[in-house]
């Protein structure tokens, strides 16, 4: 692979980010049964949502944006772990790390790997949510493609470096969980407020201070999950 | 003005105090056993 | 090493805290509004200050552990974080005991109420992550990371709740502006603030001796982590 070192001059980290993720992206593809089986698994998270809040119309489309977020955090457990895992599995963090790439590059591809791959699930669980519980947008489906967007992003930041965490650990299924979810509490509240104002309308302008905060979280989270990534990742 | 309302004030202390209580014996009793395992090793 | 050396700080704590506590509950005047259900702030509030001091400390340990590798700050991070915690569900539990005479509901998603139950979870993580990581310097170092994460959660939490809440009314805390009502309100967070400095030192001590055990065991166990 020509990755780093065989040109003389090392790659800037643009293009190392690039490499990485694009031989990710290769390994995934290969993997897309396990794709497939995350996206299924949102899907019918999605169905049973609709099972708790009973057959009420009404009910159902008031809080289908709620459920649509909580389906693609429900989902992002299992992308991230199962994402983490493979690496493990094939000790390839080891060799990435080993090939004098900086972790700031490592993570970043992960962690753009993993928002990829969130955002690609909820662009997917949108129309069905919409179908599911008789919902409709007010606002146009780019404003609802940037909330998930930047919604998803946020998952992914904490969500990568927790998964590289607990990835190696026996208790990995409930940690993470346990770890990442009090952390995006705040993401989950501005995403879902900012998609209900898609659902309803937004009159009173309010979309955009969600969206600052939703920019703020990822701003932050993405800065600091790439200068400890480093320390998480070393022996 | 609200009337009464102490059994919520006891409650909300003596909850406290249970709390600070039983953490307080649990360092206590774990910390003795440490110090007496340190102490049958030394021995 | 001898443990539980010094008893002058845990007497200092208890003293305080009876002298706070017992002229909370007897001599500070009645509230006007609220009647003597607001006594509750005097063991409430300063849980909150003493909670909010203990993950501050937590935090800082672990950033200097990561600057520095001293296991002394993670020991700690880790003594500080669990006494954290332990202040925090007395905060919670009186803070529920509180909203159901005044709001009349035991839960109100109250932004400091809600950052408190948020705060609460994020750091039982890190407790409970630290128990499944054997070997010490990489606890050390991902207890860290999470630590640190969970802290600058904190204040994203509380804005986003207050703005998530704006909506619904807020509710506001009784100013106790009286004098008499302020001084054991004091007392009560300096008789708090003795019981976690002495807490933290056990703690502390406690932490220092598994470590020593967890290094002087032939570490067949640390090993295992690696499924």
């Amino acid at each position: 692979m020509s990755l780093a070192e065989s040109t003389n001059k090392s790659p800037s980290l643009v293009q190392t980010v690039w490499l990485i993720l694009q031989k990710d992206l290769r390994i995934e593809w290969r993997q897309r049964a396990r794709i497939n089986a995350t996206a299924f698994f949102a899907i019918l998270t999605l169905l049973l949502f609709s099972f708790a809040a009973g057959p009420q119309a009404a009910l159902l489309e008031k809080q289908a944006p709620g459920y649509l977020w909580l389906a693609i955090f429900l989902a992002s457990v299992l992308a991230l772990s199962e994402s983490m895992r493979l690496e493990n599995d094939n000790e390839a963090l080891e060799g990435l790390r080993l090939l004098s790439t900086t972790p700031v590059a490592i993570f970043l591809a992960k962690a753009i790997l993993n928002s990829l791959m969130l955002w690609s699930l909820g662009l997917l669980l949108l129309p069905l949510s919409i179908a599911f519980y008789d919902a409709h947008m007010e606002l146009g489906l780019h404003q609802a493609a940037l909330v998930l967007f930047l919604g998803t992003t946020a998952i992914s930041a904490p969500g990568t470096l927790y998964a590289t965490i607990t990835s190696k650990l026996q208790a990995r299924e409930v940690l993470l969980p346990l770890l990442l979810f009090p952390v995006l509490i705040p993401g989950l509240l501005a995403s879902v407020k900012a998609m209900t104002l898609i659902y309803t309308g937004d009159p009173m302008q309010q979309l955009p201070s969600w969206l600052a905060l939703l920019f703020g979280f990822n701003l932050i989270y993405w800065i600091v999950g790439g200068l400890l990534f480093g320390r998480v990742i070393e022996e | 003005m609200i009337e009464g309302g102490w059994s919520f004030v006891w409650s909300a202390f003596g909850i406290s105090w249970i709390t600070l209580l039983g953490y307080g014996l649990y360092l206590f009793f774990t910390a003795s056993a440490l110090n007496n395992e340190s102490e049958e090793e030394q021995t | 090493m001898k443990l539980l050396t010094g008893k002058i700080i845990p007497i200092i704590a208890l003293g305080l805290l009876f002298a706070g506590h017992y002229i909370g509950l007897f001599i500070a005047p009645t509230e006007r509004m609220m009647g003597d259900v607001y006594r509750i702030i005097y063991t409430h509030v300063p849980a909150a200050w003493i909670c909010l001091i203990a993950y501050t400390l937590t935090f800082f340990a672990s950033v200097y552990y990561l600057f520095r590798n001293k296991m002394g700050a993670d020991i700690f991070a880790e003594a500080s974080a669990e006494i954290g915690v332990m202040f925090n569900a007395i905060l919670l539990i009186t803070g529920s005991i509180w909203g159901k005479p005044t709001w009349g509901v035991w839960w109100t998603w109250d932004p400091r109420l809600t950052t408190a139950a948020i705060m609460f979870f994020a750091f039982i993580g890190y407790l409970a992550l630290r128990r499944f990581i054997n070997d010490p310097e990489r606890r050390a170092t991902w207890g860290s990371v999470v630590a640190i994460l969970a802290f600058i959660d904190l204040p994203l939490v509380w804005y986003s709740v207050k703005w998530w809440n704006s909506l619904h009314q807020l509710q506001s805390t009784p100013q106790t502006v009286d004098a008499a009502m302020v001084t054991p309100l004091r007392i009560s967070a300096f008789a708090f603030l003795f019981l976690y400095i002495w807490m933290v030192q056990v703690r502390y001590q406690i932490g220092v001796k598994r470590l020593e055990q967890e290094q002087a065991l032939p570490n067949p166990i640390a090993q295992g982590e690696q499924s």
